[in-house]
């Protein structure tokens, strides 16, 4: 179980995420969501420890994740909003790459890699670099070094960016396999239909603060609303989205 | 069209050169900056010789000092500009970018491509004029009143002068070439010629300056013509024959009888025998007195080493080895020493008492002082010779001198002699220029006269004699070689008066500069032509390289092209240093054949054709950068014309991607942790051109650097002799060799600090992450197999090669220990992972670190002359190597222990975080739009912040 409390970022005094708080249980596809700029890929880095809060605590079953950082890292999988990878590598050797720096045993990693590039359909291109690859492609290596050491917690900041329709269902259904067996799933995304068919729970932030968390269809009967993206417009969108479009077609038309 | 023009041209020109290489994620307008900042540096280099150069008086070190000037500008801006095409290598033809980019507009792949063009002059003619800016005004005032070298000129022809009439005529020639400055006696007032001349049996002898007819001077080569005749005499005597085998007359067992030709009596006298110009175990201990240490166990060593076989077909081939031996194996077979045999056959017979090897004490007090040939001509010791003395050991006075000319005139007048004057005149081979040799002897076919010339350290001297015309002339100077006077063109003098030709003017030899206006702009038009051609023909032809590669397949060409580039930045880099120092107008003279491969030589050729007068040994070159200039504009001009129809439409259809066999094994650093980080450097620092660029900067530094310090010997005299240092352990090569280890490393060490793609680091955050002693592992290994190892093997080849295997040994291992003490000292304290931290924008230390480099090249030369006198003591040669092995354990257990304490912590030094001035304006979501690391910080708009004070570095775990 992922648990923040009070977890807080600030810049200069300016806050990026203002005291949040929430669970992700494990066995569950836990949805965050939040207009750009809300904080959303912020509090996934402090949990990976990228950026380090100002105030709270992040536990991880119950143990705050800085006191054995090593265990919470070696338990951790983490796809990045952003595919930055190493492009000199090549999609083999990046993997490989990642699984010395976890430690893994050398051949049975060794199969895990050649299994997921035969799977995510990278075998091919396995001796390309990584600038070759499209983003679609880059975003199955960032899930295969996620997924590589068979992680409890896995993060996923926009996870099927880039990818095509195939893919982006295996990744859906892989999403819920995890969770189904027993992982802890942390799952940020501006999709919001399909955080509605996984996700058990959503995490929704405004301003770096929380707006709504609880079971979808908890915030659905509370807030009498049939879709989730009623519910996030209401909840999260400031703007007349009708209007901002007429009046962008009008500035190109006129 | 015009508009998209303009736009065009000033984005290619701002990104004209790979700024990116240099400093990764700099500031381009600060690196921008401190480029042009570097330029004018080096303009203030270049201006201060043009300022300091104002005495206009025509003198030797005036012209030496002003073509001195006059080529390192030229030298150096073909250098910068060439520097520049390199670094903007990726910059100078439509890329990938430029054509994914442009191409969906509507716009005319013409317009694109005159852009570029335009773009490129424009910034060639900006780093030219960067330069040049000072020196460019300043130095055309300086070189149009700097002093001249015009070409030769005559003397009215007069009626043939004879012996007893000369005295007058040459008084009088002589008096003019006294004048101060710019006659061609002006070589100070110690100097002292002493001139003989023989007409049909009236003999006089005319001595000026510091000379009286007594006087004995070294004749240096002219030697050779009394061992040529030594072997006709010995021939006659019957004692040898022509084709006898050298071999046979050197002591037994010298030299094992080779397969094949042998070399002869005959090849030696008439420098066919295949030998070089001198022994390579040439080793003066005393380099004022190079040859007295030279004997004959020492030339037996080399020949037992050399062998003695002849080459089928021998050509000519000058060599002071070739006579030194001959002499000494005519000694051998008389039983006797070459001095001893000279007066035994020779100047016993003809009466010559003053012509001797070993001078008596009284002939001491004769021997006139001689002179270094360059200003200021300063005294220099004699040169005593032993087993070379049969090429150029004999002294002798001009009164001597005439004697042995008129027997080589009328042999009967000396029976004794008589057939072996006649048989060492025999033209034996041809030998170039409508020349043939006898023995020793040069005949001119064009005028029938027999010469030769002659120089040591202190001494130039020159005999001819024509047997038709009967006359002979000697003269001897006590001035080592020069340009201002060299002994063939007084003799040639004084043969033209005595058969009534007109004589080379003895009078000038210098003009004064021509100061004034229109002779200035003369100067300016000719130093700026001069320059921007030189400047064209090393950036067209770094073009033409490029658009030769681009006729390759697009994706080989890819691959290829950084090759290229490292290559082309080597190669100039090699020719700007090796070239050497210009070494003053009597070397260019002695070695045209080889600097007229020099292209700044003929770029400073042109310089004087159009600045005017052009000395005539310039004349060729001025020819040859017009030519090369030409070739190298139709080859810019070309790789365009392959670029617009071939590059350009293969860009948009091929990826730029390689799919290629990559390097897919690596061996282990270690543990899994330190294989990670250990390959992963590997790996970057082979593919990342920018680093590799950055690592080829620190090691083209080094190398420069060291073959300056070595001072290559490119001029052909020396190789292999005593001024050659490569044939046995010498400190200029100690220290390259330290240097460039040393270098490789620090370069190295450099490059793990400078990022690669750093918003991909987050890999190694978000993992169990290597602890500080992994990552101390994996870099010191990344060094070793990247740095140390591959730059000692290379360093280890030709010292094997060059020098004894002991001394090669001491010195590798040496070299090996000092690159693991350089090593270690990197490593220390280094708690990162290679190429994933320490964000630099625009902190790119060159010339601090060429000053760096300057410094420990100065130390190092200390360093190298101490071990260099360790090489020879093995046991204090092994407490050298005991020290820097405990050093380097020392260091070593220092890093382990820096690693394992509580406070190291492996960083990644993130980008600054900046400390933001709030202006009280909130993005709309509340989140300020700057975000302080990563891709949120790259993507906020530079003009929402306000760096006032950076944070300092954060440490992650």
């Amino acid at each position: 179980m992922l648990e923040l409390r009070g977890v807080t970022k600030l810049y200069s005094s300016i806050p990026a995420v203002n005291d949040v708080s929430f669970t992700a249980r494990a066995g569950e596809i836990t949805g965050y969501l939040g207009p750009n700029g809300s904080g959303k890929s912020t509090t996934l880095k402090m949990i990976t420890g990228l950026v380090e809060p100002t105030r709270g605590a992040i536990l991880f079953d119950g143990e705050p994740v800085e006191r054995n950082w090593f265990e919470f890292k070696r338990r951790t999988g983490y796809v990045p909003e952003e595919p930055h990878l190493y492009s000199h590598l090549t999609g083999l050797e990046y993997l490989t790459m990642v699984a010395q720096l976890r430690g893994l045993p050398r051949h049975s990693s060794a199969d895990k890699i050649d299994g997921l590039l035969r799977l995510f359909s990278l075998r091919g291109d396995r001796d390309l670099p990584l600038s070759s690859y499209s983003k679609g492609m880059r975003q199955k290596v960032l899930l295969s070094a996620a997924l590589l050491h068979n992680p409890d917690l896995i993060l996923l900041d926009e996870p099927f960016s880039g990818l095509d329709v195939t893919f982006g269902l295996v990744v859906r259904s892989l999403v819920r396999e995890f969770a189904a067996r027993g992982k802890v799933v942390l799952f940020s995304s501006h999709e919001l239909e399909t955080v509605e068919r996984i996700c058990s729970h959503v995490v929704i932030l405004h301003r770096g603060t929380i707006v709504a968390d609880d079971s979808i269809e908890a915030l659905r009967t509370l807030m009498a609303l049939p879709t989730l993206e009623q519910i996030f417009s209401q909840l999260a969108v400031e703007q007349d989205t009708e209007s901002i479009s007429r009046e962008i077609a009008n500035l190109i038309l006129a | 069209m015009k508009l998209q023009l303009r736009v065009l041209y000033r984005e290619f020109l701002f990104r004209i050169i790979d700024l990116e290489l240099l400093a990764p994620q700099g500031d381009i307008r600060k690196l921008l900056g401190q480029f042009a900042a570097l330029l004018v540096l080096f303009s203030f280099w270049v201006l201060l010789p043009a300022v300091i150069m104002t005495d206009s008086t025509p003198s030797e070190v005036g012209l030496l000092f002003t073509w001195a000037t006059e080529h390192f500008i030229i030298a150096t801006t073909m250098l910068v500009v060439g520097l520049f095409a390199v670094l903007s290598w990726e910059s100078m033809f439509p890329d990938r970018r430029d054509v994914m980019v442009l191409s969906p507009l509507p716009l005319r792949a013409h317009t694109m491509f005159l852009s570029k063009v335009a773009a490129v002059a424009t910034a060639l003619s900006i780093t030219v004029l960067c330069l040049n800016v000072l020196p460019g005004i300043v130095a055309p005032f300086a070189f149009s009143a700097a002093p001249t070298l015009p070409p030769p000129k005559y003397d009215r022809a007069l009626a043939p002068v004879d012996v007893t009439g000369l005295q007058p005529v040459l008084d009088r020639d002589m008096t003019k070439a006294r004048e101060p400055g710019s006659g061609r006696l002006a070589l100070g007032d110690d100097a002292g010629i002493a001139i003989g001349v023989v007409e049909h049996g009236g003999r006089r002898v005319f001595t000026y300056g510091t000379a009286k007819p007594d006087s004995i001077f070294e004749v240096g080569s002219v030697s050779k013509t009394f061992t040529g005749l030594l072997l006709a005499q010995m021939v006659i005597e019957g004692k040898v024959t022509l084709d006898e085998r050298v071999r046979v007359l050197l002591p037994q067992a010298t030299v094992a009888k080779p397969k094949g030709n042998e070399i002869t009596l005959l090849d030696l006298a008439t420098q066919h025998s295949g030998l070089p110009r001198m022994p390579d175990n040439f080793d003066p201990v005393d380099k004022t007195n190079p040859y007295a240490d030279y004997h004959p166990a020492n030339l037996y060593a080399y020949i037992a080493k050399r062998g003695v076989r002849r080459p089928a077909h021998p050509s000519y081939l000058y060599s002071n080895l070739g006579f030194g031996l001959l002499g000494q194996a005519l000694a051998n077979r008389a039983g006797t020493t070459y001095p001893e045999l000279l007066r035994r056959e020779i100047t016993g017979p003809l009466g010559m008492n003053d012509t001797v090897v070993s001078l008596s004490q009284e002939q001491w007090e004769r021997l006139i002082q001689g002179h270094s040939g360059n200003a200021p001509h300063r005294p220099v010791h004699v040169w005593d010779l032993d087993a070379l003395a049969g090429a150029g050991g004999i002294r002798t006075t001009a009164g001597d001198m005439l004697t042995y000319l008129e027997a080589q005139l009328n042999p009967r007048k000396f029976p004794t002699l008589a057939a072996a004057l006649t048989e060492s005149h025999r033209l034996r081979a041809d030998v170039g220029d409508d020349r043939r040799i006898a023995l020793a002897w040069f005949h001119r076919a064009n005028s029938g006269i027999f010469e030769h010339s002659g120089a040591t350290g202190g001494y130039t001297s020159f005999v001819l004699f024509h047997p038709q015309g009967g006359y002979a002339v000697v003269v001897l100077i006590n001035t080592g070689p020069n340009l201002i006077l060299n002994p063939e063109q007084l003799g040639e003098h004084i043969r033209q008066r005595l058969t009534g030709e007109p004589a080379i003017s003895l009078a000038t030899w210098l003009e004064a500069g021509r100061a004034g206006f229109v002779n200035t702009l003369r100067s300016f038009a000719a130093y700026w032509i001069a320059l921007f051609a030189g400047g064209a023909f090393v950036f067209c032809c770094v073009l033409t390289v490029q658009g030769v590669a681009q006729l390759l397949p697009r994706q080989i060409f890819l691959r290829v092209s950084s090759l290229l580039q490292l290559a082309c930045f080597c190669l100039l880099l090699a020719v700007y240093f090796l070239q050497g120092p210009f070494a003053g107008p009597g070397v260019l003279l002695e070695n045209r054949g080889l600097l007229s491969l020099l292209p700044s030589y003929w770029f400073f050729g042109l310089f004087q054709a159009l600045n005017g007068p052009l000395p005539f040994m310039l004349a060729p070159w001025a020819q040859r950068a017009w030519m090369g200039l030409a070739i190298s504009m139709c080859g810019g001009a070309g790789a365009y014309t392959i670029c617009y129809f071939r590059t350009l439409p293969k860009i948009a259809e091929q990826s730029d991607i390689l799919p290629s066999a990559r390097l897919r094994w690596l061996p282990p650093f270690g543990n899994s942790l330190e294989t990670a980080v250990g390959q992963f450097a590997v790996r970057t620092l082979l593919r990342s051109r920018q680093h590799r660029m950055i690592l080829i900067f620190y090691l083209g530094m080094a190398l420069g650097l060291g073959i300056f310090i070595s001072k290559v010997p490119v001029f052909g005299q020396y190789v292999g002799s005593a001024a050659d240092p490569w044939y046995r352990a010498n400190v200029s090569l100690l220290v390259s060799s330290i240097l460039i280890i040393c270098a490789t490393v620090v370069g190295t060490r450099v490059v793990f600090s400078m990022p690669l793609e750093l918003r991909a680091n987050w890999i190694f955050r978000i993992v169990p992450a290597p602890g500080v002693p992994e990552c101390a592992v994996a870099a010191r290994r990344a060094i070793y197999g990247l740095a140390v190892a591959p730059v000692w093997a290379a360093i280890a080849a030709p010292l094997f090669i060059l020098w004894p295997w002991p001394a090669a040994t001491a010195h590798m291992v040496i070299v090996g220990l000092i690159g693991i003490v350089v090593t270690e000292l990197s490593v220390a304290g280094f708690q990162k992972i290679p190429f994933t931290c320490s964000y630099l924008p625009g902190r790119s230390y060159f010339h601090m670190a060429f000053l760096a480099f300057v410094g420990l090249a100065y130390r190092l030369n200390q360093g190298a002359a101490f071990e260099r006198s360790l090489l020879e003591h093995p046991l204090r040669l092994t407490a050298l190597v005991a020290v820097l092995t405990l050093a380097a354990g020392a260091i070593r257990w220092r890093t382990a222990v820096l690693a394992k304490s509580e406070e190291a912590t492996v960083q990644f030094d993130d980008e600054l975080e900046p400390a933001i001035l709030g202006l009280g304006l909130r993005h709309r979501d509340g989140v300020l739009p700057v975000a302080p690391s990563g891709a949120a910080s790259a993507l906020a708009p530079a003009s929402f912040q306000i760096n006032v004070d950076p944070l300092p570095k954060r440490s992650f775990q």
